[in-house]
């Protein structure tokens, strides 16, 4: 069930109208939530929840064995690793892990056949299953170093993880954070419900009308099918898959954070304007944050960050990113994608060149270039594919424009997508204009139009991007 | 302001603005509502039918069995049940079959193409894939459609064209309509349009003689449990014609004469009669020319009957 459908919408509909009712006390609240959420996800396939049955128990169990029995806190604690990483490599990793041996073996001439052995099952990838697994290993890492009580209710756990506005896509919530929120009811006032409401029509505008939008363009370019080839058409390509991908994802966090506001709850912003940055270094401070803090907080510190001097710190830098690659896909494209910002990360903290140009507003669009020529590796089918597209980025082959009359709807969205963005800057930075925007209560009129754009300006509905990982 | 006011104002702003969309502009060239909702009411049609038109988007766009019962008296219960690349194998000759009512006329009308005899079109995709959707999608399309069509959404380039030019400037009009046909021009026409396009298929796909042997021997089957079948190869753009002789590997003859030795009533038809907008699929007019030349030869067929 997406959030740009009409079952989501009913669904809804239905769980709201029922939610004052349901959701006041403790039990029946956290049995409703965790309900609801088990049929939205079992609505793509009832046997996806067998996955985060087990995933969710072993958590739960694994982690008040870590409080109750604490000589054997290690035990559990790697128990809950295994079972959690387990999955996860074998329901994504497996048949990569399986080529990449396959082609190793290859390189001294032993042919061995192991993607045609591994079992059907695990080649179905149960949708965000990424996600749920890292929420739920945040909730025994953190038990595991104190920093957070277990909870002794099971329902009260599976309320956590596997509350449904970001169950399939995030943002990842962490436990301690949360479960604090699951304990109380709030019936919200209108402030809240109003920015509730903003959030999930500009959410929604995000994934329908730009992002959905732009895909035509986008995919016929990826699947061969376009006949245009020139340097300027692949650059308009590239850069509005760099929208697609962010108005696809940020929009799901923004409905996300929407509805959970709507039951009173709240999460934490998960897109900052990331094309807005003028370093990479901010970029990955704005750009899926729920991701980039997890990575930072359980992976970057954890290995010592950058407190155990320059170089070790930049290979910290390096496994964290790669890590994050691997993450998205089982792909040596995604990992060619994070090796794109381990490099550009890696000269920029040694140079430290953005620092010279702090003020300068062209350092946004050089970030954005930077951002852009990654994104070849995360959309490629390939490598051989990104290869042939950075190639055509940075060799000049023609400049027809005939592509912009036969592509003029998807370069219409993709011109207001950066609209947006440059409005936006001019609000953050210009408080004149800051002023003017509240005063105006002009978000009154965005909100409206965002949703006559939604009604009657949306593109063909398609799945979210990130529902893959 | 308070929030709980700017909640109402936007409410009222958005159910103005909604109101001033309908009425200005309108409605959106495609609507992809109406098309889900004629795919699955073909696709799950009742066996109610007299006359059953079977084929692929030359069908579909070029017969209508409004127009062929214009020629009938009394008119018949009738349909069309063309998809896009659709192909002659036994599933979807059941399916025809399985739609024309036991007690009926039962008449099965034929478009006999090229591509409904290559693998490609025997995957018949289409039709599967609207025969596969979930029960949700299904009541979704045939019953919540008829809501969902008020809010079609439009092309950037059509709200461009109403603005600038008064009208759309490059149009794929369909219009569907409730007896499977799909009223169909284009602008600007381009008859060499699908020229191309048919050139790589017949490249990549040759007509399978296994395919075409298959059909006959259930064309004798379908002509033996009493079923009147009417077959004609559809008309298209002399050059698209010329390429399918050639390139294809079908033969219209070889067709015409085996399915009249299985009982059927072959309409030969003159392609330089009918007009089409992109070289392979009729303009609306002579759809309804085509349909009327069928009507003509059903009405024919049921005299002889009686």
């Amino acid at each position: 069930m997406i959030f740009n459908s009409i079952e989501f919408l009913l669904f809804a509909i239905s769980f709201f109208l029922l939610w004052p009712f349901l959701g006041k006390r403790q039990l029946t609240r956290w049995a409703f939530i965790t309900g609801a959420s088990f049929f939205f996800y079992g609505w793509w396939d009832w046997r996806f929840l067998f996955l985060i049955l087990a995933s969710g128990l072993i958590d739960y169990f694994c982690a008040l064995a870590i409080e109750n029995r604490p000589k054997k806190r290690k035990l559990f604690f790697v128990l809950s690793l295994v079972g959690n990483l387990g999955a996860l490599s074998v329901f994504k990793y497996s048949k990569f892990f399986a080529t990449v041996l396959e082609d190793g073996f290859a390189q001294f001439n032993y042919q061995i056949d192991l993607v045609e052995k591994i079992p059907e099952f695990a080649l179905i990838l149960p949708v965000g299953i990424s996600f749920y697994t890292f929420q739920s290993l945040s909730y025994t890492i953190d038990v595991y170093r104190g920093r957070l009580k277990a909870t002794r209710n099971i329902l009260h756990f599976f309320s956590y993880l596997s509350m449904f506005p970001q169950l399939v896509a995030g943002p990842i919530i962490r436990a301690k954070d949360f479960l604090a929120q699951l304990n109380r009811y709030r019936i919200t006032n209108a402030i809240e419900k109003w920015n509730a409401i903003k959030m999930i029509a500009f959410g929604l505008f995000q994934k329908m009308v730009i992002a959905d939008n732009l895909s035509l363009f986008i995919d016929s370019a990826f699947e061969g099918k376009s006949g245009f080839d020139g340097t300027g058409y692949w650059w308009l390509v590239m850069v509005a898959f760099s929208f697609q991908i962010y108005a696809d994802f940020s929009g799901y966090s923004l409905i996300a954070r929407g509805l959970s506001k709507y039951m009173g709850y709240h999460f934490r912003m998960n897109f900052n304007h990331p094309y807005l940055s003028k370093s990479l270094r901010e970029f990955w401070t704005r750009w899926h944050i729920s991701l980039s803090t997890w990575f930072r907080d359980y992976v970057y510190i954890a290995l010592g960050g950058s407190q155990r001097g320059v170089v070790m710190g930049l290979i910290v830098l390096a496994i964290t990113m790669m890590l994050s690659g691997l993450w998205h896909g089982a792909k040596y494209t995604f990992l060619m994608w994070a090796a794109i910002h381990v490099v550009l990360l890696i000269f920029e903290r040694l140079t430290k060149w953005t620092r010279l140009f702090r003020k300068s507003p062209l350092l946004i669009p050089i970030i954005f270039i930077q951002a852009t020529v990654a994104w070849v590796y995360f959309r490629a089918e390939n490598m051989d594919q990104g290869h042939g597209i950075v190639k055509k980025l940075f060799t000049y082959n023609g400049s027809e424009l005939e592509f912009s009359r036969v592509y003029f709807d998807s370069i219409f969205f993709l011109g207001l997508a950066i609209l947006i963005e440059v409005m936006v800057y001019f609000r953050k930075n210009y408080t004149q204009i800051k002023i003017w925007y509240w005063r105006s209560n002009l978000d009154i009129v965005l909100v409206s139009l965002a949703i006559i754009s939604i009604l009657f300006l949306r593109g063909e509905g398609k799945q979210f991007i990130y529902f893959q990982f | 302001m308070q929030a709980k006011r700017k909640i109402w104002m936007m409410s009222c702003l958005t159910t103005v603005l909604v109101v001033v969309v309908k009425l200005s502009l309108p409605a959106p060239i495609k609507n992809t509502e109406l098309r889900n909702e004629f795919w699955l009411r073909k696709t799950y049609a009742q066996p109610i039918y007299d006359l059953v038109v079977g084929g692929d988007s030359r069908i579909y766009r070029g017969v209508s069995t409004h127009a062929i019962n214009e020629e009938l008296s009394p008119q018949l219960e009738a349909i069309n049940l063309g998809y896009s690349s659709a192909g002659y194998n036994q599933e979807y000759l059941d399916f025809l079959v399985g739609r024309l009512s036991p007690t009926g006329n039962k008449i099965l009308v034929l478009g006999v193409s090229p591509h409904s005899f290559t693998l490609e079109g025997a995957k018949n995709e289409l039709y599967h894939k609207h025969l596969d959707k979930g029960s949700f999608d299904l009541f979704k399309g045939l019953y919540l459609s008829k809501y969902l069509k008020h809010f079609a959404p439009y092309k950037a380039s059509e709200l461009k064209d109403y603005l600038f030019n008064g009208s759309a400037q490059e149009v794929y009009f369909e219009d569907f309509q409730d007896d499977g046909w799909v009223h169909s021009y284009r602008l600007p026409e381009d008859s060499l349009t699908a020229i191309d396009i048919y050139r790589k298929l017949f490249t990549d796909y040759q007509v399978s003689d296994t395919l075409i042997s298959n059909f006959l021997v259930q064309v004798a089957e379908i002509e033996a449990s009493g079923i009147e079948i009417v077959a004609f190869r559809p008309p298209t753009f002399d050059m698209m014609t010329d390429l399918e002789n050639s390139l294809s590997g079908y033969s219209e003859s070889y067709m015409w004469k085996e399915m009249e030795l299985r009982g059927c009533t072959w309409i030969d038809l003159d392609p330089s009669e009918f007009h089409t907008y992109d070289g392979s699929h009729l303009h609306f007019e002579s759809a309804q020319k085509l349909s009327r030349i069928i009507g003509r030869q059903v009405k024919f067929l049921l005299d002889s009957k009686q």
